[in-house]
Protein backbone atom coordinates (compact mmCIF):
# COMPACT_ATOMS: atom_id res chain seq x y z
CA UNK A 1 0.00 0.00 0.00
CA UNK A 2 1.44 3.34 -1.00
CA UNK A 3 1.80 6.19 1.47
CA UNK A 4 -1.01 8.03 -0.18
CA UNK A 5 -3.32 5.08 0.11
CA UNK A 6 -2.44 4.79 3.77
CA UNK A 7 -3.27 8.45 4.28
CA UNK A 8 -6.51 8.01 2.40
CA UNK A 9 -7.46 5.07 4.55
CA UNK A 10 -6.65 6.80 7.82
CA UNK A 11 -8.68 9.87 6.92
CA UNK A 12 -11.56 7.72 5.71
CA UNK A 13 -11.59 5.76 8.95
CA UNK A 14 -11.59 8.98 10.95
CA UNK A 15 -14.49 10.50 9.00
CA UNK A 16 -16.45 7.26 9.11
CA UNK A 17 -16.10 7.07 12.88
CA UNK A 18 -14.17 3.80 12.72
CA UNK A 19 -11.40 4.83 15.12
CA UNK A 20 -11.02 4.28 18.83
CA UNK A 21 -10.74 7.31 21.09
CA UNK A 22 -6.96 6.97 21.32
CA UNK A 23 -6.63 6.69 17.55
CA UNK A 24 -8.81 9.78 17.11
CA UNK A 25 -6.68 11.83 19.47
CA UNK A 26 -3.56 10.68 17.68
CA UNK A 27 -5.05 11.60 14.31
CA UNK A 28 -6.14 15.03 15.52
CA UNK A 29 -2.68 15.86 16.85
CA UNK A 30 -1.09 14.72 13.55
CA UNK A 31 -3.55 16.81 11.59
CA UNK A 32 -2.28 20.00 13.20
CA UNK A 33 1.33 19.44 12.10
CA UNK A 34 1.10 17.43 8.86
CA UNK A 35 0.12 19.52 5.78
CA UNK A 36 -0.18 16.47 3.51
CA UNK A 37 -2.60 14.89 5.95
CA UNK A 38 -4.47 18.19 6.16
CA UNK A 39 -4.86 18.30 2.39
CA UNK A 40 -6.22 14.79 2.27
CA UNK A 41 -8.51 15.47 5.22
CA UNK A 42 -9.92 18.64 3.60
CA UNK A 43 -10.61 16.86 0.35
CA UNK A 44 -12.46 13.97 1.99
CA UNK A 45 -14.26 16.28 4.39
CA UNK A 46 -15.57 18.35 1.47
CA UNK A 47 -16.66 15.14 -0.21
CA UNK A 48 -18.60 13.98 2.84
CA UNK A 49 -20.14 17.44 3.35
CA UNK A 50 -21.25 17.54 -0.28
CA UNK A 51 -22.85 14.11 0.06
CA UNK A 52 -24.78 15.33 3.10
CA UNK A 53 -25.91 18.51 1.36
CA UNK A 54 -26.90 16.50 -1.70
CA UNK A 55 -29.13 14.28 0.41
CA UNK A 56 -30.58 17.19 2.37
CA UNK A 57 -31.44 18.99 -0.86
CA UNK A 58 -33.05 15.83 -2.19
CA UNK A 59 -35.27 15.46 0.87
CA UNK A 60 -36.21 19.16 0.85
CA UNK A 61 -37.08 18.97 -2.80
CA UNK A 62 -39.41 16.02 -2.14
CA UNK A 63 -41.09 17.89 0.71
CA UNK A 64 -41.55 20.98 -1.48
CA UNK A 65 -43.59 18.88 -3.88
CA UNK A 66 -45.98 17.76 -1.18
CA UNK A 67 -49.36 19.46 -1.38
CA UNK A 68 -50.13 21.01 1.97
CA UNK A 69 -53.65 21.27 3.37
CA UNK A 70 -55.19 24.59 2.39
CA UNK A 71 -52.96 25.12 -0.61
CA UNK A 72 -53.96 24.67 -4.20
CA UNK A 73 -52.15 22.13 -6.35
CA UNK A 74 -50.53 24.87 -8.38
CA UNK A 75 -48.77 26.18 -5.29
CA UNK A 76 -46.61 23.07 -5.00
CA UNK A 77 -43.39 22.84 -6.96
CA UNK A 78 -44.72 20.00 -9.09
CA UNK A 79 -47.92 21.90 -9.67
CA UNK A 80 -46.06 24.98 -10.82
CA UNK A 81 -44.07 22.92 -13.30
CA UNK A 82 -47.24 21.29 -14.60
CA UNK A 83 -49.00 24.65 -14.83
CA UNK A 84 -46.09 26.19 -16.73
CA UNK A 85 -46.02 23.27 -19.15
CA UNK A 86 -49.80 23.44 -19.66
CA UNK A 87 -49.80 27.20 -20.18
CA UNK A 88 -46.89 26.92 -22.62
CA UNK A 89 -48.79 24.26 -24.53
CA UNK A 90 -51.90 26.40 -24.62
CA UNK A 91 -49.97 29.44 -25.79
CA UNK A 92 -48.41 27.28 -28.50
CA UNK A 93 -51.82 25.99 -29.54
CA UNK A 94 -53.21 29.51 -29.54
CA UNK A 95 -50.36 30.74 -31.72
CA UNK A 96 -50.89 27.84 -34.10
CA UNK A 97 -54.60 28.60 -34.35
CA UNK A 98 -53.93 32.29 -34.87
CA UNK A 99 -51.44 31.79 -37.65
CA UNK A 100 -53.22 28.86 -39.30
CA UNK A 101 -55.10 29.02 -42.59
CA UNK A 102 -58.78 29.79 -42.10
CA UNK A 103 -59.92 26.34 -43.22
CA UNK A 104 -57.56 24.65 -40.81
CA UNK A 105 -58.69 26.97 -38.03
CA UNK A 106 -62.33 26.17 -38.58
CA UNK A 107 -61.71 22.44 -38.58
CA UNK A 108 -59.81 22.59 -35.35
CA UNK A 109 -62.49 24.68 -33.68
CA UNK A 110 -65.18 22.29 -34.83
CA UNK A 111 -63.38 19.30 -33.42
CA UNK A 112 -62.57 20.88 -30.10
CA UNK A 113 -65.60 22.45 -28.51
CA UNK A 114 -63.96 23.40 -25.25
CA UNK A 115 -62.32 26.78 -24.88
CA UNK A 116 -58.59 26.83 -24.03
CA UNK A 117 -59.42 27.62 -20.41
CA UNK A 118 -61.89 24.77 -20.24
CA UNK A 119 -59.36 22.46 -21.83
CA UNK A 120 -56.82 23.44 -19.21
CA UNK A 121 -59.34 22.81 -16.46
CA UNK A 122 -60.21 19.44 -17.96
CA UNK A 123 -56.52 18.55 -18.00
CA UNK A 124 -56.00 19.39 -14.36
CA UNK A 125 -55.73 16.47 -11.97
CA UNK A 126 -58.40 16.27 -9.32
CA UNK A 127 -56.83 17.32 -6.10
CA UNK A 128 -58.65 16.37 -2.94
CA UNK A 129 -59.12 19.13 -0.44
CA UNK A 130 -58.46 16.74 2.40
CA UNK A 131 -57.57 13.13 2.57
CA UNK A 132 -57.44 10.39 5.08
CA UNK A 133 -54.71 7.81 5.27
CA UNK A 134 -55.62 4.18 5.03
CA UNK A 135 -56.77 2.69 8.29
CA UNK A 136 -57.62 6.02 9.79
CA UNK A 137 -61.17 6.37 10.97
CA UNK A 138 -63.07 9.24 9.47
CA UNK A 139 -64.42 11.99 11.56
CA UNK A 140 -67.86 11.00 12.79
CA UNK A 141 -70.40 12.79 14.85
CA UNK A 142 -72.35 11.08 17.52
CA UNK A 143 -76.06 11.00 16.75
CA UNK A 144 -76.91 12.39 20.14
CA UNK A 145 -75.13 15.60 19.23
CA UNK A 146 -76.54 15.87 15.76
CA UNK A 147 -79.83 17.52 16.63
CA UNK A 148 -80.26 21.17 17.49
CA UNK A 149 -76.71 21.95 16.78
CA UNK A 150 -75.05 24.65 14.81
CA UNK A 151 -71.71 24.71 13.16
CA UNK A 152 -69.64 27.46 14.67
CA UNK A 153 -66.08 26.32 14.33
CA UNK A 154 -63.65 24.17 12.41
CA UNK A 155 -61.53 22.20 14.80
CA UNK A 156 -61.28 18.48 14.18
CA UNK A 157 -62.45 16.47 17.13
CA UNK A 158 -62.46 12.74 17.30
CA UNK A 159 -65.65 12.19 19.25
CA UNK A 160 -66.19 8.56 18.49
CA UNK A 161 -64.08 5.74 17.14
CA UNK A 162 -65.78 2.52 16.31
CA UNK A 163 -64.36 -0.74 15.07
CA UNK A 164 -66.88 -0.93 12.27
CA UNK A 165 -65.89 2.46 10.87
CA UNK A 166 -62.20 1.51 11.06
CA UNK A 167 -62.82 -1.71 9.10
CA UNK A 168 -64.94 0.06 6.55
CA UNK A 169 -62.17 2.36 5.48
CA UNK A 170 -59.91 0.51 3.11
CA UNK A 171 -58.82 3.20 0.73
CA UNK A 172 -58.18 6.89 0.54
CA UNK A 173 -61.34 8.97 0.64
CA UNK A 174 -61.89 12.52 -0.41
CA UNK A 175 -63.87 14.19 2.35
CA UNK A 176 -64.75 17.72 3.21
CA UNK A 177 -62.82 19.13 6.11
CA UNK A 178 -64.51 17.92 9.30
CA UNK A 179 -66.26 20.57 11.36
CA UNK A 180 -66.84 20.74 15.03
CA UNK A 181 -70.40 21.00 16.16
CA UNK A 182 -70.94 22.90 19.34
CA UNK A 183 -74.41 23.58 20.60
CA UNK A 184 -75.77 27.02 21.26
CA UNK A 185 -75.74 28.14 24.83
CA UNK A 186 -79.11 27.32 26.33
CA UNK A 187 -80.56 28.53 29.56
CA UNK A 188 -82.06 25.58 31.31
CA UNK A 189 -83.48 25.65 34.77
CA UNK A 190 -81.91 22.98 36.78
CA UNK A 191 -84.36 22.02 39.48
CA UNK A 192 -83.36 18.41 39.62
CA UNK A 193 -82.49 16.96 42.94
CA UNK A 194 -78.79 16.48 43.05
CA UNK A 195 -79.10 13.80 45.73
CA UNK A 196 -80.61 11.22 43.43
CA UNK A 197 -79.48 10.97 39.84
CA UNK A 198 -80.15 8.57 36.98
CA UNK A 199 -77.16 6.29 36.88
CA UNK A 200 -76.73 6.33 40.63
CA UNK A 201 -74.65 9.39 41.24
CA UNK A 202 -74.53 10.59 44.76
CA UNK A 203 -73.99 14.20 45.32
CA UNK A 204 -71.50 15.34 47.80
CA UNK A 205 -70.29 18.79 47.21
CA UNK A 206 -66.55 18.71 47.53
CA UNK A 207 -65.71 22.00 45.93
CA UNK A 208 -67.35 24.96 44.38
CA UNK A 209 -65.36 27.27 42.20
CA UNK A 210 -65.98 30.10 39.86
CA UNK A 211 -64.29 29.76 36.50
CA UNK A 212 -65.21 33.22 35.44
CA UNK A 213 -67.88 35.62 36.45
CA UNK A 214 -70.31 33.64 34.37
CA UNK A 215 -69.55 29.90 34.75
CA UNK A 216 -69.50 28.06 38.05
CA UNK A 217 -67.95 24.65 38.65
CA UNK A 218 -68.97 22.04 41.14
CA UNK A 219 -67.19 18.74 41.68
CA UNK A 220 -69.06 15.80 43.11
CA UNK A 221 -68.07 12.28 43.97
CA UNK A 222 -69.56 9.78 41.61
CA UNK A 223 -70.23 6.12 42.19
CA UNK A 224 -69.94 5.17 38.55
CA UNK A 225 -66.52 4.29 37.20
CA UNK A 226 -64.75 7.01 35.26
CA UNK A 227 -65.32 10.72 34.96
CA UNK A 228 -68.61 12.30 34.01
CA UNK A 229 -70.10 15.75 33.71
CA UNK A 230 -73.04 17.83 32.86
CA UNK A 231 -73.21 21.45 31.89
CA UNK A 232 -76.44 23.32 32.27
CA UNK A 233 -77.00 27.03 32.16
CA UNK A 234 -73.70 28.42 33.32
CA UNK A 235 -72.89 25.70 35.78
CA UNK A 236 -70.54 22.79 35.20
CA UNK A 237 -70.85 19.68 37.34
CA UNK A 238 -67.89 17.30 37.38
CA UNK A 239 -68.43 13.79 38.71
CA UNK A 240 -65.51 11.69 39.81
CA UNK A 241 -62.53 11.67 42.08
CA UNK A 242 -61.00 15.10 41.65
CA UNK A 243 -59.66 15.32 45.15
CA UNK A 244 -56.14 13.93 44.64
CA UNK A 245 -55.09 15.86 41.57
CA UNK A 246 -55.58 19.33 40.27
CA UNK A 247 -57.65 19.94 37.21
CA UNK A 248 -57.91 22.85 34.89
CA UNK A 249 -60.79 24.16 32.84
CA UNK A 250 -59.84 25.92 29.63
CA UNK A 251 -62.32 28.35 28.21
CA UNK A 252 -61.78 29.54 24.66
CA UNK A 253 -63.76 32.56 23.64
CA UNK A 254 -64.28 33.09 19.95
CA UNK A 255 -66.53 35.36 17.99
CA UNK A 256 -68.83 32.44 17.49
CA UNK A 257 -69.07 31.35 21.08
CA UNK A 258 -67.24 29.64 23.89
CA UNK A 259 -65.59 26.26 24.06
CA UNK A 260 -64.55 24.43 27.16
CA UNK A 261 -61.96 21.76 27.80
CA UNK A 262 -60.91 19.96 30.94
CA UNK A 263 -57.29 19.09 31.64
CA UNK A 264 -57.03 16.33 34.21
CA UNK A 265 -54.47 13.64 34.90
CA UNK A 266 -52.50 14.57 31.79
CA UNK A 267 -55.48 14.25 29.44
CA UNK A 268 -57.72 16.73 27.70
CA UNK A 269 -61.47 16.25 27.64
CA UNK A 270 -64.01 18.18 25.68
CA UNK A 271 -66.90 19.70 27.57
CA UNK A 272 -70.04 20.42 25.62
CA UNK A 273 -72.34 23.13 26.75
CA UNK A 274 -75.99 22.29 27.13
CA UNK A 275 -75.07 18.77 28.20
CA UNK A 276 -78.15 18.38 30.37
CA UNK A 277 -77.83 14.67 31.05
CA UNK A 278 -74.83 13.28 32.81
CA UNK A 279 -72.39 12.07 30.20
CA UNK A 280 -68.94 10.49 30.33
CA UNK A 281 -65.99 12.78 29.81
CA UNK A 282 -64.32 11.72 26.58
CA UNK A 283 -60.60 12.09 26.08
CA UNK A 284 -59.50 14.14 23.12
CA UNK A 285 -57.33 12.03 20.85
CA UNK A 286 -56.74 14.43 18.01
CA UNK A 287 -53.07 15.31 18.34
CA UNK A 288 -53.40 18.64 16.62
CA UNK A 289 -55.98 19.84 19.14
CA UNK A 290 -53.90 18.50 22.01
CA UNK A 291 -50.90 20.40 20.71
CA UNK A 292 -52.90 23.62 20.36
CA UNK A 293 -54.19 23.30 23.90
CA UNK A 294 -50.73 22.54 25.28
CA UNK A 295 -49.34 25.58 23.52
CA UNK A 296 -52.12 27.73 24.90
CA UNK A 297 -51.40 26.53 28.41
CA UNK A 298 -47.69 27.16 28.01
CA UNK A 299 -48.29 30.66 26.75
CA UNK A 300 -50.90 31.74 29.30
CA UNK B 1 -50.60 7.10 12.22
CA UNK B 2 -49.34 6.80 15.74
CA UNK B 3 -46.04 8.32 16.76
CA UNK B 4 -44.52 4.89 17.28
CA UNK B 5 -45.53 3.83 13.77
CA UNK B 6 -44.06 6.97 12.27
CA UNK B 7 -40.76 6.41 14.04
CA UNK B 8 -40.67 2.77 12.96
CA UNK B 9 -41.21 3.76 9.33
CA UNK B 10 -38.58 6.51 9.43
CA UNK B 11 -36.07 4.12 11.04
CA UNK B 12 -36.35 2.05 7.91
CA UNK B 13 -35.88 5.09 5.70
CA UNK B 14 -39.52 5.43 4.60
CA UNK B 15 -39.75 8.97 3.20
CA UNK B 16 -43.55 8.83 3.02
CA UNK B 17 -43.65 9.08 6.80
CA UNK B 18 -41.74 12.35 6.58
CA UNK B 19 -44.21 13.70 4.04
CA UNK B 20 -47.04 12.68 6.35
CA UNK B 21 -45.55 14.72 9.19
CA UNK B 22 -45.07 17.67 6.86
CA UNK B 23 -48.72 17.69 5.81
CA UNK B 24 -49.98 17.09 9.30
CA UNK B 25 -48.08 19.71 11.25
CA UNK B 26 -47.28 22.46 8.77
CA UNK B 27 -50.23 24.68 9.77
CA UNK B 28 -49.25 24.59 13.40
CA UNK B 29 -45.60 25.45 12.70
CA UNK B 30 -46.55 28.11 10.18
CA UNK B 31 -48.76 29.89 12.74
CA UNK B 32 -45.91 30.01 15.20
CA UNK B 33 -43.42 31.45 12.72
CA UNK B 34 -45.86 33.97 11.26
CA UNK B 35 -46.49 35.22 14.79
CA UNK B 36 -42.75 35.72 15.16
CA UNK B 37 -42.12 38.00 12.19
CA UNK B 38 -41.72 35.27 9.62
CA UNK B 39 -43.26 34.70 6.21
CA UNK B 40 -44.96 31.61 4.87
CA UNK B 41 -41.95 30.76 2.72
CA UNK B 42 -39.68 31.04 5.73
CA UNK B 43 -42.07 28.82 7.67
CA UNK B 44 -41.85 26.16 4.95
CA UNK B 45 -38.08 26.38 4.89
CA UNK B 46 -37.71 26.19 8.66
CA UNK B 47 -40.17 23.33 9.06
CA UNK B 48 -38.53 21.37 6.26
CA UNK B 49 -35.16 21.84 7.98
CA UNK B 50 -36.69 20.74 11.28
CA UNK B 51 -38.13 17.61 9.71
CA UNK B 52 -34.76 16.77 8.20
CA UNK B 53 -33.08 17.16 11.59
CA UNK B 54 -35.72 14.82 13.02
CA UNK B 55 -35.22 12.40 10.12
CA UNK B 56 -31.48 12.20 10.73
CA UNK B 57 -31.94 11.65 14.45
CA UNK B 58 -34.31 8.78 13.90
CA UNK B 59 -32.51 7.06 11.01
CA UNK B 60 -29.17 7.19 12.79
CA UNK B 61 -30.71 5.72 15.97
CA UNK B 62 -29.80 8.77 18.04
CA UNK B 63 -33.28 9.85 19.04
CA UNK B 64 -34.61 9.42 22.55
CA UNK B 65 -38.11 10.79 22.37
CA UNK B 66 -39.76 11.70 25.65
CA UNK B 67 -42.60 13.74 24.23
CA UNK B 68 -44.93 13.68 21.26
CA UNK B 69 -43.34 14.06 17.86
CA UNK B 70 -45.28 17.28 17.33
CA UNK B 71 -43.86 18.80 20.53
CA UNK B 72 -40.35 17.77 19.53
CA UNK B 73 -40.71 19.20 16.03
CA UNK B 74 -42.14 22.38 17.48
CA UNK B 75 -39.06 22.81 19.69
CA UNK B 76 -36.71 22.25 16.76
CA UNK B 77 -38.61 24.83 14.71
CA UNK B 78 -38.45 27.35 17.51
CA UNK B 79 -34.70 26.86 17.86
CA UNK B 80 -34.04 27.08 14.12
CA UNK B 81 -36.20 30.17 13.77
CA UNK B 82 -34.49 31.85 16.73
CA UNK B 83 -31.09 31.19 15.12
CA UNK B 84 -32.33 32.57 11.82
CA UNK B 85 -33.61 35.74 13.50
CA UNK B 86 -30.26 36.14 15.28
CA UNK B 87 -28.40 35.65 12.00
CA UNK B 88 -30.50 38.33 10.31
CA UNK B 89 -29.86 40.75 13.15
CA UNK B 90 -26.12 40.15 13.12
CA UNK B 91 -25.78 40.81 9.45
CA UNK B 92 -24.51 44.32 8.97
CA UNK B 93 -23.79 45.56 5.48
CA UNK B 94 -20.05 44.94 5.78
CA UNK B 95 -20.57 41.50 7.21
CA UNK B 96 -23.02 40.78 4.45
CA UNK B 97 -20.45 41.47 1.72
CA UNK B 98 -17.88 39.29 3.41
CA UNK B 99 -20.37 36.54 4.00
CA UNK B 100 -21.44 36.62 0.37
CA UNK B 101 -17.81 36.30 -0.75
CA UNK B 102 -17.18 33.32 1.49
CA UNK B 103 -20.43 31.71 0.49
CA UNK B 104 -19.59 32.02 -3.18
CA UNK B 105 -16.29 30.25 -2.59
CA UNK B 106 -17.96 27.45 -0.62
CA UNK B 107 -20.74 27.17 -3.16
CA UNK B 108 -18.19 26.84 -5.95
CA UNK B 109 -16.46 23.99 -4.15
CA UNK B 110 -19.77 22.40 -3.37
CA UNK B 111 -20.85 22.61 -6.99
CA UNK B 112 -17.65 20.91 -8.09
CA UNK B 113 -18.19 17.96 -5.77
CA UNK B 114 -21.95 17.82 -6.48
CA UNK B 115 -21.22 17.54 -10.20
CA UNK B 116 -19.02 14.55 -9.43
CA UNK B 117 -21.76 12.99 -7.26
CA UNK B 118 -24.17 13.34 -10.16
CA UNK B 119 -21.84 11.26 -12.29
CA UNK B 120 -22.21 8.31 -9.96
CA UNK B 121 -24.83 5.65 -10.54
CA UNK B 122 -28.06 5.69 -8.51
CA UNK B 123 -26.97 2.84 -6.27
CA UNK B 124 -23.74 4.59 -5.34
CA UNK B 125 -25.54 7.87 -4.69
CA UNK B 126 -28.06 6.17 -2.43
CA UNK B 127 -25.44 4.12 -0.64
CA UNK B 128 -23.27 7.11 0.15
CA UNK B 129 -26.17 9.38 1.16
CA UNK B 130 -27.82 6.71 3.32
CA UNK B 131 -24.51 6.12 5.07
CA UNK B 132 -23.18 9.67 5.52
CA UNK B 133 -26.39 11.61 5.95
CA UNK B 134 -29.12 9.25 7.12
CA UNK B 135 -26.66 7.24 9.22
CA UNK B 136 -28.56 4.06 8.44
CA UNK B 137 -26.80 0.89 9.57
CA UNK B 138 -25.24 -1.19 6.81
CA UNK B 139 -27.74 -3.98 7.36
CA UNK B 140 -30.61 -1.57 6.70
CA UNK B 141 -28.86 -0.17 3.64
CA UNK B 142 -28.29 -3.70 2.36
CA UNK B 143 -32.03 -4.42 2.71
CA UNK B 144 -33.08 -1.23 0.98
CA UNK B 145 -30.72 -1.61 -1.93
CA UNK B 146 -30.99 -5.38 -2.35
CA UNK B 147 -27.52 -6.43 -1.28
CA UNK B 148 -27.12 -9.90 0.15
CA UNK B 149 -25.71 -8.72 3.48
CA UNK B 150 -24.11 -5.83 5.35
CA UNK B 151 -20.57 -6.78 4.35
CA UNK B 152 -21.45 -6.68 0.66
CA UNK B 153 -22.99 -3.24 1.17
CA UNK B 154 -19.88 -2.07 3.01
CA UNK B 155 -17.60 -3.23 0.21
CA UNK B 156 -19.80 -1.53 -2.35
CA UNK B 157 -19.76 1.66 -0.28
CA UNK B 158 -15.98 1.64 -0.28
CA UNK B 159 -15.92 1.26 -4.07
CA UNK B 160 -18.46 4.05 -4.56
CA UNK B 161 -16.51 6.36 -2.32
CA UNK B 162 -13.32 5.53 -4.21
CA UNK B 163 -15.03 6.26 -7.50
CA UNK B 164 -16.22 9.64 -6.25
CA UNK B 165 -12.83 10.37 -4.79
CA UNK B 166 -11.07 9.64 -8.08
CA UNK B 167 -13.56 11.77 -9.98
CA UNK B 168 -12.87 14.72 -7.73
CA UNK B 169 -9.10 14.31 -7.77
CA UNK B 170 -8.78 13.74 -11.46
CA UNK B 171 -11.03 16.58 -12.46
CA UNK B 172 -9.94 19.41 -10.27
CA UNK B 173 -6.70 20.87 -9.02
CA UNK B 174 -5.57 20.68 -5.43
CA UNK B 175 -6.01 24.42 -4.99
CA UNK B 176 -9.78 24.01 -5.21
CA UNK B 177 -9.74 22.25 -1.87
CA UNK B 178 -7.15 24.05 0.16
CA UNK B 179 -8.46 26.61 2.65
Amino acid sequence: MTNHHKLEEIVSRYLDGDMSEIEKLDFQSRLVTDPVLQEEYNLQKDMVEAIKIYRKTELKSKLSQVQLPGTAWYQTLGGQIAATASITAMVGLGAYLYFSQPSELISLVEVDELSPVQQLQEALPEIPYAFIEENETPFSISEEFAEDQEVIGSIEVDIHETESSADAIKQVHVLPKPEIIVPELAMVDDDRDLEVQDGGFESSVSSFEKLSEKVAIETLKGVKKGLHYRFTGNKLFLYGDFSDQTYEIIEINTQKGRRFYLLFDGNFFQILQNQIDIAPLEKIKDEEIINDLEIMLRNK
Amino acid sequence: MRDSEIIAKISQGDEKALEYLYRKYFSMMKRSILKNNGTEDEAKDIFQDALIVFWQKVTSGNLVLSSKISTYLYSICQNLWRKELDRKKRLSNEEKDEEVFLKNDEEERLKIVTDCINQLGDTCKKLLTYHYFDGLPMSEIADKLGFSNADTAKTKKYKCKQRLYELIRSKYSKSDFLD
